[in-house]
Parts: C-alpha cells; structure tokens; sequence
C-alpha cells in the first residue's frame, strides 16, 4: 500500500487546470516535500489529498482508499495542517481549546471531550513547547507559537498521514526546529508527512522524500545529497535557474 | 407592591425574556461569522411572507403567519447558500443585494396591502378581519412585546427550549465551523448539515422575534448583546452567558420601565438599552486601555 497513489489525474478550477500528471506515488512513512514555484498546484494536490476538493478526472488513493473520502472515519487517518495565516486573528479561543478540536473527529457530532482528550490536548501542547501559553487567546501569540498550537492539534488527530500547507513558511528558526522534531517523532512511529516546502536549502535536512510540481508532476522520489540527476532536471525545469545545484 | 401577576402577563414576560436569552444566545455565533446583517434580511424577508397572507385577512392566524413567513426567509437563505456555492461573489454582497430583493418585495407587497386593505375596508362584512390585518402590520414592523398572544409567548418559550437543546448538543460543531469551517471538513463534519441545522435555528428565532420587537429592530438583539460582551472576555462560553445576560437584563428592565411608565414602547426601549450598552462598553474599554496610565502607575500594565 501506498500513502498516496494518482493516475492520470486532472485537478481544475473551471477551465484552468491547477495542476496534473499521469502517476504520482508515494510510499508510506516518508518524510514528504511538495515543492514548486508560487501557482504550480502543490495546495490544489493537498485539498485533493485532504478530499477538500475532488479530482477532475483521473483516479486516486490516499492511504489505499479511493479519493474522495466522504466517510467520516477514512477521513480521521489523515490531518490537514492549513497555512497559519487562515483564521480570525480576534477569534475568542485559547491555545488549549484550538489543540483539543484535534479530538473532535473521533467524537462526532455530540459527544464533548472527556478528561483524557483534555490530558492529551495538555501533552500535545508540551510535544511543541508550548505548554506555559496554553490558556493564552490564539490570536495573542506569534506566528510560529500559532503555527505549532495548529501542530498539536493535529498530532491529537493521531492520523496516519499528515499534510501540511507551507507549515514552515514564516516560522523563526525556533519553532521551526520544534515543528521539525515534532515531525521527526512522528515519522518514527511509522506516520507519513508530506509539506508544502520552499526552502530548497533546508530540503535535504528535514525531508527524505520530494515531489516537484509545477503544473505538471515533474518528479517524485527519494532525495538524496547531492540531488540525484532527476530530481536536479526537474527543480532547474520548475524554478528555471541553476542556483540550488549547489545543494 | 404587588408583586403577584396573572398567568397571561407571566407569559407575556416569559416569551419576551426566552426570546432575548435565545437572540443572546445566538449572538456571538452570528458576530464571528461576520453574518451581522443575516438578522436583517431574514427580518425583512419574513415580512415579505408575512405581508403576503395578510393580503387575504380571513387566513391570517400566527400559524399561517408563522409559515408565510418561515417560507420566505428559508427562501432567502436559499438564495444566500446558492449564491455562496456557485459565484465567487463576496459574503457581504450576496447579503446585501438578497437583503435589497427582500425590502423591496416587502415594500410592493406593504404598498399593494395598504391600498387591498382600504378598498375591503369599504365592504362592511369584512371591517373587522381588514383592522385586525392593519394592527399586525404594525405589530410585525414595529413589534410590541406587551401585546403577545399567549399562542405567540408559548412559541417563543417552544423555541427558546429548542434552541437550549440544540446549542446543548451542536456547540462543538457550531464552533469548530465557525473558526475554521474548511478545517471542519478534513474531520468529516458535513457543512451543509451544520450550516443547515444553525441557520434553521436562527431563522425561526428571527421570525419568532418579530412577534416581540418588530422586524425592523430584531436584528440588534442579534448583534449588540455579544459586542457589549467582549469587552468582557475572551473565551467563547463566557461570551454566550454574557450576552444571555445582557439581552435578559435590557428586555427585564424595558419590559418593567414599560409597565410602570405610560407611553414607553417596551420593543424598542430593549433595543436602545441593548444597542447603547455595545457603543458604551467599547469606548469605556478603550478609553481605559488607551488613557489608564493617567490613572497612575498601578494601572500602566495589563493584569
């Protein structure tokens, strides 16, 4: 099984197509990078993957399961972790309340969060350090603090795959390294996380897996060090400069 | 003082006091979606309903009202849903061009009742159900909390039990959609059944609303009590009770300035009292924050 399997697949928006290819897979319990240029279709492959959004024509599994999922339960094996920036800043919530919608998915329409969803949402938040600013209003910390409370309310999903939408993107190097490890702990116990990633010279160091798009999927595989000769074609075919070569 | 009160006048209060607590109730959640104006245009859009049974006086009972106006208003909101879905339009259009389709139909309707209405009037036989047709055009409008029937009273303690229930079972869900609505749907919440769920309880809150304060203030008790509120807090469960608190305690003391007062309209004392606590608290908060150091050194910092 496969954490992501596409063929020939089409993702539009109307007449404009965000992005395709004939056959993208990823194998489970990498450590995933999807990069490519601004517009390239890297969000528009995670809404499908995170069936937020279906597939024009072509076929797909996440997880061994045909996309969309449209049950509940397939849904709770993968998180979605959105850009940081995409909520109401004076939203009257708590870094606490925000990890604990985390359980939410397993606890369906009615039941409300028990005492060991509350001890868990408490232990996420200290997985990324942010335990002592549990109580304080999200819109209250900085972008990174906000950035890994979204982090740990996705590690309580306990899912088996994780995507995430430019999780790093605006980070201090702090958080980064909290968010990097809190991946890294993840990924040791078998989860599979694939990013929208920008930064070509940190690829090596955080990922061990890369997928390139622009429009078209360029190239998928493992990344080694140096870029391997296909992966270094299709970064200089998205990015049309030679600059990363000497990553 | 007699305190002691007949069971009408009792359930006359009650209705009023449950249709605050629920508006107040609901309040933060309209507030935060950014949906200030949706109370307004289910208002209108229920008297546009409501006008169009009272063009035939003799079917004009609080049920058919009832439903004339439910009908309308979900039709407004089905518009508002559609146009969400499928244009690219931004939220505050869509209301605000579906707000203009319903006062302007309310008003064609209102205008062709008043003329219907006159030309009855002539005809002898139907005198009685014609005045009968004009006070609750002015009820509707206006509201008039003190003159609800014991059916309309009863409506509104129903809805407001409904509503306690309802927010009781859905608060997780209402709130996670109302944070972060494209989240909700990677944990396999459907949309359209929350969207569904809230909306048909805000609407019939609404509509029920009217019977109280007229449509043409109703929308505040919607929007006031929370923004008074968060002056307050910044938690959202503190933010409902509090604004429950501050609808229950604006409508009490109009309802009680009304009864002891001659000539005080109780329906928009309660929006006034409601409406002035959200531009005074505000300004007292941020005068507070912004002039607190010339309190003296004790108040310079946050606590």
């Amino acid at each position: 099984m496969e954490a992501v399997h596409l063929e020939k697949f089409e993702i539009r928006y109307g007449t404009h197509i965000a992005a395709c290819g004939d056959n993208l897979s990823i194998p489970l319990g990498v450590m995933g990078a999807i990069v490519g240029p601004n517009g390239a279709g890297k969000s528009s492959l995670i809404k499908v993957l995170s069936s937020l959004k279906s597939l024009t024509s072509g076929t797909g599994t996440v997880l061994g399961m045909p996309l969309p999922l449209t049950k509940r339960q397939p849904k709770l094996k993968i998180a979605y972790l959105p850009q940081h920036h995409h909520f109401d800043q004076t939203f009257p919530i708590s870094a606490l309340e925000v990890v604990l919608m985390g359980a939410y998915g397993r606890l369906g329409w009615i039941k409300r969060p028990q005492k060991a969803d509350h001890n868990a949402a408490l232990a996420a938040l200290e997985q990324v350090n942010l335990l002592h600013l549990k109580n304080k209003t999200l819109g209250t910390l900085s972008g990174g603090e906000q950035q890994r409370v979204f982090l740990a309310r996705a590690l309580l999903q306990q899912s088996d795959l994780y995507l995430m939408d430019e999780p790093l993107n605006g980070i201090d190097i702090e958080s980064t390294k909290l968010i990097v490890a809190a991946w890294r702990h993840l990924n040791r116990a078998g989860k599979t996380i694939l990013a929208i990633h920008h930064d070509l010279s940190t690829l090596q160091a955080y990922f061990n897996h890369i997928t390139i798009i622009k429009k078209h999927v360029l190239a998928s595989g493992t990344l080694t060090r140096p870029f391997s000769k296909n992966i270094q074609t299709a970064l200089k075919k998205a990015y049309q400069t030679y600059s990363f070569i000497s990553y | 003082m007699n305190l002691v009160i007949d069971y009408t006048t009792g359930l006359v209060v009650l209705g009023n006091l449950a249709f605050a607590c629920t508006a107040g109730m609901l309040s933060p959640f309209v507030t935060l979606r950014r949906e200030s104006f949706l109370g307004d245009g289910t208002a209108h859009a229920a008297l546009a309903g409501i006008f169009f049974i009272l063009i035939f006086p003799s079917l004009a009972t609080t049920l058919t009202l009832l439903i004339g106006g439910l009908s309308a208003a979900l039709l407004a909101h089905f518009i508002l849903f559609f146009l969400q879905q499928e244009t690219k339009l931004n939220k505050d259009m869509i209301l605000a061009i579906t707000l203009s389709l319903f006062i302007a139909l309310a008003l064609v309707l209102f205008t062709a009742l008043i003329g219907h209405l006159e030309k009855l009037a002539t005809l002898t036989t139907l005198t009685s159900a014609t005045e009968r047709s004009s006070t609750l055009i002015r009820h509707y409008i206006f509201g008039s909390p003190a003159s609800l029937t014991q059916t309309e009273a009863l409506l509104l303690i129903t809805v407001a039990l409904s509503a306690t229930i309802m927010m009781l079972c859905f608060y997780k869900v209402w709130k996670l959609f109302t944070f972060d609505a494209t989240w909700a749907q990677t944990l396999g919440f459907s949309f359209t059944t929350s969207e569904f769920l809230f909306k048909a309880l805000f609407i019939t809150t609404v509509m029920t609303g009217l019977f109280s304060v007229g449509a043409l203030m109703v929308s505040a008790l919607f929007v006031a009590p929370s923004i008074a509120a968060r002056v307050f807090t910044t938690r959202l469960k503190p933010l409902i009770a509090l604004s429950i608190t501050i609808n229950f305690t604006t409508t009490s003391l109009a309802l009680f300035l009304g009864s002891k007062f001659t000539g005080i309209p109780e329906g928009p004392t309660i929006v006034f009292l409601t409406s002035l606590l959200a531009i005074i608290l505000p300004l007292i908060a941020y005068s507070y924050h912004r002039y607190r150091h010339l309190l003296g050194p004790r108040f310079k910092k946050y606590h």
